[in-house]
């Protein structure tokens, strides 16, 4: 039985991986999901965090950055990643990602002064920035 | 000829100027167009990916009812019309308002709020006396698909605050540098018939079928909108293109005409003269 399968990540800005891989690790609402060949068909609703895929014959881990999505596996077509927002491990700029936390962390305080704010939009940087840096400090500890 | 000859040259100048104007906006909205093509091509599979997931979801969750699923047609509508910020982008605007205007006697709902993109909509919309609800620049092009999707948040959020249960869009769909005509789509609620041939799978949900329901429909509208949005703009951009293209061409011809016209008088004028000199001259022999 073959324990590789292909998997698809795509973001708003292209397909960023597809590829055979053997093991593909995600960050879910509640914690976290691996999914390997023939897992059962599953549509599931993506956190933050970073993504690990291990492809075959290889103990390299690929990472990459999630900032929510959706995930659909199936029998029949490749496992496939939407994700909102997403890069590379190796594509991060970590001094970017700090300076929006920063701004996203200085935002949220303010939100309940300052109606002119959007609240969600605040956390949704937040959140982005956060998954940057944890991906980022996986890659390179 | 009755035309002298300076009228001509300052004529040839004219045109000249105005072709080097016309080359460089082609040259500008050609290097916009390839910005915006790239957009177009890179969310496409995001795009595709969802629709089809929103398809597999609502095929396979018995039970699973969502306002934005609905397989009625709305009853109270939103339209979004997709058009350029300027003109001269040859019969771009004008053909998607002319559909517009079609749309909105077609549907079979009622369309309660109108929202534009682009400045050229506020002054059409002025003009037929419809009132807008709400306008986005179109950014000429040269937007990210970041701004495209302030578009989408705010149809995001008439749908939440329940101001409209549907919404259409009148844009031209990007489907090559050449063809771009005017259509007219409903976004919301979302084709969710089944898929032909495909066996029904029986899907594990997380969170819950609702939640999840829930998560995808909201990207699925933005994906929506905003995929409109960038379209519209990608074909924006291929349609000035064309027209100044046409309009260098036309400036080329022209010029063409106008040094041939001042060659011809030119030339008659030496003929007139040498004609006076010969005449003179032979005038002064037979005396």
């Amino acid at each position: 039985m073959p324990t590789a399968f292909a998997l698809r990540i795509i973001t708003r800005n292209g397909v960023l991986f597809d590829r055979q891989v053997e093991h593909v690790r995600l960050p879910v609402t509640d914690g976290t999901l691996g999914v390997m060949a023939y897992h059962a068909p599953l549509v599931a609703e993506l956190s933050y965090g970073s993504i690990a895929v291990r492809q075959p014959g290889s103990d390299k881990v690929t990472l990459f950055s999630c900032t929510g999505g959706v995930l659909h596996v199936s029998r029949e077509e490749p496992v496939t990643v939407l994700l909102d927002a997403g890069e590379r491990a190796e594509d991060i700029d970590l001094e970017r990602a700090r300076v929006s936390e920063e701004r996203a962390r200085a935002r949220i305080a303010q939100a309940s002064r300052d109606q002119s704010i959007d609240l969600e939009r605040a956390t949704a940087a937040l959140e982005r920035a956060l998954a940057r840096e944890e991906t980022y400090q996986k890659r390179f500890p | 000829m009755p035309e002298d000859l300076r009228t001509i040259r300052r004529k040839i100048r004219t045109t000249t100027s105005v072709s080097q104007i016309t080359r460089a906006m082609k040259m500008v909205s050609a290097a916009r167009l390839r910005r915006t093509q790239q957009l177009v091509e890179k969310s496409r599979p995001y795009w595709e990916g969802i629709r089809r997931l929103v398809r597999y979801v609502a095929g396979s969750s018995d039970g699973l009812k969502h306002p934005l699923l609905s397989a009625e047609e709305p009853t109270n509508a939103a339209l979004i019309l997709v058009a350029g910020d300027r003109g001269l982008c040859g019969s771009y605007n004008s053909l998607v308002f002319r559909r517009a205007l079609q749309a909105l006697h077609e549907l079979p709902v009622k369309v309660n709020m109108l929202v534009g993109v682009g400045q050229r909509v506020a002054a059409w919309a002025k003009t037929v006396g419809l009132p807008l609800y709400d306008l986005f620049p179109a950014y000429g092009g040269q937007a990210s698909d970041q701004t495209y999707l302030t578009v989408a948040r705010a149809v995001r959020s008439y749908l939440s605050q329940g101001l409209c249960d549907g919404v259409y869009a009148v844009y031209a769909p990007y489907v090559s540098s050449l063809q771009n005509i005017p259509d007219c789509r409903r976004l919301v609620p979302m084709e969710c018939d089944e898929i032909p041939g495909r066996e029904q799978v029986q899907y594990l949900f997380e969170p819950d079928p609702a939640e999840l329901l829930d998560a995808l429909l909201v990207r699925a509208v933005e994906v929506e909108v905003s995929q409109v949005v960038i379209e519209g703009a990608a074909s924006e951009q291929a349609a000035r293109v064309a027209a100044m293209t046409a309009a260098s061409d036309n400036a080329d011809e022209m010029m063409e005409e106008l040094v041939r016209l001042r060659n011809r008088i030119r030339q008659q004028q030496i003929t007139t003269e040498i004609l006076e000199i010969v005449s003179g001259a032979d005038a002064i022999t037979a005396e």
